[in-house]
């Protein structure tokens, strides 16, 4: 298959092109056998050749890479020092540490208020369900990314965030990431509430106990976490229309169609089988907008 | 006889002084690009981060749950118009170019995007970015087929989004919206000296940058076949902008065409496929006619 036009080489990368095949040939690496020991001694007049072409190249690198770095600065290199401005980048223990770090609960008085303005427009609405259901979520979640599957997710997930899910696992079981892992929830509080023209929102913090590991099966290493029991916490917001109320036979935390009441049995669109309705579009129950887990 | 070899000498030692002033000044050029712009990089980077490292010691800003202006003239022209799609397609979008940039593979967010997002800033770093990935896959291909043992990885981890939020919209001679989201990935990077390359990847300081990057080179020296872990986290805000002609339409079923191929009805098993794995044709946009015109970071 030809390569996409954007992989072409440029002049600029064209002039490279020969150096960098003779500095592959002259690597010392290709003079080491399989079997880790060396084909060439130091004084084999081929192993002499390469180290005087390694070193002619090494010597002359700017001439035949002077012009690419010219041209990649002229290019994107404003780009680059402006994204490089609004990205954070962070790297080894911190990195994996300060990543998804939890927002700070709200003020306790803010949620009351968040939650007695959802129930205003819902009597109905009952914050420890919401709550059960997040802590039976985390349980499917556990499940889902050990198994590299999605599916478990489906029965709570808001269809834009089920997609995103599903492809990352797809991404990380492409790049050999093996997830073994065993947790349950411990504890669950309401952290924020928020009612708005537009949508109501609930944010619900789990306390997990139990393990989690993740490596890279190809060589063995371990990229996260540990066989060790621990605990943490993890967020799991909920959405829904504001227009939504909660369903007469429990909707989705009761395992049932909000839109029809029958038993819950979605197909991979989020939508109903018995009565074809859309069910994890928030349109008519909350589902899950949102998932973050403390660092591990 | 000897002064013609003088002569020949003089001028081949002309030559050889010429080449090596070259050398040298190239040498110069060189070095003194790197250092000037690893500069403004790293000074830019270190302002960025501190700035907004104070930001997150104030809590976090709720979404605004507010129809933004010019969102009305829109669902007036389109009574069928849906926010959910959009902000659906921002996660999506998001997420895919995450894929690009790790895998290399650029099909599955080009077919989400207009062909000016590629001139844009964001468009071009995607690019440039997923492209050295792909020459890094095809490189290690070549060394798989004479036998080397692959020894360096960027394993994609996780990505967090937040809630997307719709901030802007307006009816003019196309119609746009645009929305913002924040996300962070999280990769972890296999190789020799892994630590130290990452190090230098997420300098802030001109003296860690040199550091990392001695040290790099020293781990791969000493022992190119000992494999480590490192990890990557990046983060920011972006309002994405998505367009479509002004007398578009919303179609009720766009949100579901992209899961079942509309020729043949086979269901797509991958979300990163692009066209039918069973008769090759092309995957529906899962926007509707949507399209992500471009991604401006915030802040």
């Amino acid at each position: 298959m030809p390569p996409p036009p954007s992989d072409r080489d440029t002049f600029t990368e064209r002039l490279m092109t020969a150096p960098r095949l003779l500095l592959r040939w002259a690597s010392p690496a290709r003079s080491t056998a399989s079997d880790g020991s060396r084909r060439f001694g130091c004084l084999n007049p081929l192993a002499l050749l390469r180290l005087v072409v390694l070193l002619l190249l090494l010597v002359l690198m700017p001439l035949y890479m002077l012009p690419t770095l010219l041209v990649r600065l002229v290019t994107v290199g404003r780009s680059s020092v402006r994204f490089s401005a609004t990205i954070d980048v962070t790297s080894g223990e911190p990195a994996r540490l300060h990543y998804g770090v939890l927002d700070p609960p709200a003020h306790p008085d803010a949620v009351r208020a968040g939650l007695t303005a959802i129930a205003g427009h819902d009597p109905q609405f009952d914050p420890a369900l919401l709550m059960n259901w997040a802590a039976a979520a985390t349980g499917l979640l556990c499940q889902s990314l050990t198994a590299g599957d999605a599916t478990p997710a489906r029965t709570f997930m808001a269809n834009g965030l089920f997609r995103t899910y599903q492809a990352l696992l797809e991404l990380r079981t492409a790049a050999s990431v093996r997830c073994t892992a065993s947790w349950r929830a411990t504890g669950a509080m309401v952290i924020t509430a928020v009612a708005t023209p537009l949508f109501d929102e609930v944010r619900v913090r789990v306390q997990c106990r139990g393990w989690g590991r993740e490596q890279h099966e190809q060589t063995g290493l371990t990229l996260r976490g540990s066989q060790d029991e621990r605990t943490w916490a993890e967020d799991l917001t909920f959405g829904r229309s504001a227009t939504a109320t909660s369903p007469v036979a429990g909707g989705l935390p009761a395992r049932r169609c909000p839109s029809c009441g029958a038993p819950l049995d979605l197909d991979q669109d989020g939508a109903c089988r018995y009565c074809h309705g859309i069910v994890t579009a928030g349109r008519h129950d909350w589902v899950l907008i949102s998932w973050r887990r403390e660092p591990w | 006889m000897t002064a013609r070899l003088a002569a020949g000498s003089s001028a081949g030692l002309a030559a050889f002084g010429i080449a090596e002033l070259v050398v040298i000044i190239s040498w110069i050029a060189f070095f003194a690009l790197l250092l000037i712009f690893a500069a403004v990089v790293l000074t830019s980077r270190g302002r960025g981060q501190r700035r907004r490292q104070a930001e997150r010691q104030r809590p976090a800003r709720p979404r605004a749950g507010r129809v933004p202006a010019g969102i009305d003239a829109i669902r007036r022209a389109d009574p069928r118009f849906d926010d959910q799609l959009l902000l659906d397609a921002a996660l999506t979008a998001t997420l895919l170019v995450f894929a690009a940039t790790t895998t290399g593979d650029v099909a599955p967010i080009g077919r989400m995007v207009t062909e000016s997002f590629w001139r844009t800033p964001f468009g071009k770093i995607t690019q440039m970015t997923a492209r050295d990935r792909r020459r890094e896959n095809a490189l290690a291909d070549q060394d798989a087929a004479t036998g080397r043992a692959r020894s360096r990885w960027n394993v994609p981890l996780d990505y967090y989004p937040s809630v997307p939020d719709l901030v802007r919209a307006e009816l003019g001679r196309q119609q746009v919206v645009c929305v913002r989201v924040y996300f962070g990935q999280l990769q972890a990077v296999i190789r020799p000296g892994a630590a130290d390359l990452a190090a230098g990847a997420a300098a802030t300081s001109f003296a860690s940058a040199l550091t990392a990057v001695g040290r790099t080179v020293a781990a791969q020296a000493s022992n190119p076949a000992a494999n480590s872990v490192s990890w990557l986290a990046s983060g920011g805000q972006y309002e994405l902008t998505f367009v479509r002609p002004r007398d578009a339409r919303t179609d009720p079923s766009a949100a579901l065409a992209d899961r079942t191929c509309t020729r043949c009805g086979a269901t797509y098993q991958s979300e990163l496929a692009t066209t039918c794995q069973h008769c090759r044709a092309p995957r529906a946009l899962p926007s509707g006619n949507w399209l992500l015109d471009q991604a401006v970071p915030v802040g």
